[in-house]
């Protein structure tokens, strides 16, 4: 009598096996792509944020009066004040402990806002401000740390009137 | 005797199934591919929006001190750092910069500034624009556009 039991030869399920794992290495590569790109996106938005907070403080500097600015410095880890007329002083600096992390503070009369925070504390390697008196402009140097996400590093150069 | 059916696959029938549903999981996969490298480029036009800002700001200063010599400070793929005299690529480490200034009939001067990154090929790189005028020294720019 010629029984056949019905069941897979080796061969079988040797092929199956391994056709299986193939196809499912090879949809888990494609499904884990948008996944890793989703969180690189998640990373992208808050240079965004913190470029549109870093905004006010360019819009100052546009505004500020030609000879308010220290151009006699080179690069400052001290606030940086400039004026957009004679009784209108406005000071930006970091605010914090002398290792950081601290804030980036914007000072007008007596009001004081928190233009961007966790940001590191600056050092003479890495001043918050440079400036270059050639060609007048001021470049902004900022090292933010957003909560849960790889610190950002935010540079602004705004060429200012002569 | 009676030929007994089980009733289950034979491998063949689960092979071809196998493969069916791969082919659609690799065409899903693909789609979702598809959106995440848009939604990437969108955070390297950003990025290279930044940039170009940078470097227009930059032929600001230049307009105001010597605005018939704008031409002299066109550059070809230079680093930011190269670019700007820099200690560092302010972040920019992946990218490249070209710049051309040429003098309009019409008056002014055209700024084309070309943001390069990945490959450096022109597949990968954004084009913008800014025009400059001359007035009595002081720099006014009188458009700014993305390409």
């Amino acid at each position: 009598m010629n029984y056949r039991r019905g069941g897979f030869s080796l061969i079988e399920v040797l092929i199956f096996g391994s056709i299986s794992c193939f196809a499912i290495y090879c949809v888990a590569q494609l499904l884990i792509k948008p996944y890793q790109m989703q969180k690189t996106l998640d990373a992208s938005e808050a240079p965004r944020e913190a470029n549109r907070a870093l905004d006010t403080f360019v819009n100052d500097l546009k505004e500020a009066a030609p000879g308010s600015i220290p151009w006699q410095v080179l690069g400052s880890t001290s606030p940086l004040t400039f004026a957009k007329s004679q009784a209108n002083p406005i000071t930006y600096g970091y605010e914090g402990p002398g290792n950081g992390p601290g804030a980036l503070a914007r000072v007008e009369g007596s009001s004081e806002t928190v233009v961007l925070e966790p940001i590191d504390a600056p050092s003479a390697a890495a001043p918050l401000f440079q400036y270059d008196p050639s060609l007048h402009i001021v470049m902004i140097d900022v090292r933010y740390h957003p909560a849960g996400k790889p610190p950002i590093r935010l540079v602004r150069r705004v060429a200012l009137s002569q | 005797m009676q030929k007994q059916n089980r009733g289950g696959f034979t491998a063949i029938e689960a092979i071809v199934s196998i493969v069916i549903l791969s082919i659609v999981g690799l065409m899903i996969g693909q789609t979702f591919l598809q959106t995440g490298r848009s939604a990437v480029k969108s955070k390297e036009s950003r990025q290279a929006a930044a940039l170009s800002e940078m470097v227009l700001e930059q032929y600001s200063a230049y307009a105001a001190l010597d605005y018939s010599n704008l031409a002299s400070y066109d550059r070809s793929k230079i680093t930011p750092q190269a670019f700007f005299s820099t200690k560092d690529n302010l972040g920019y480490d992946n990218m490249r910069i070209s710049t051309h200034a040429e003098l309009q009939d019409k008056g002014g001067s055209l700024v084309t500034v070309k943001i390069y990154w990945g490959g450096n090929t022109e597949a990968d790189s954004l084009t913008f624009t800014k025009s400059f005028a001359e007035s009595g020294g002081a720099r006014h720019a009188e458009a700014y556009s993305g390409i």
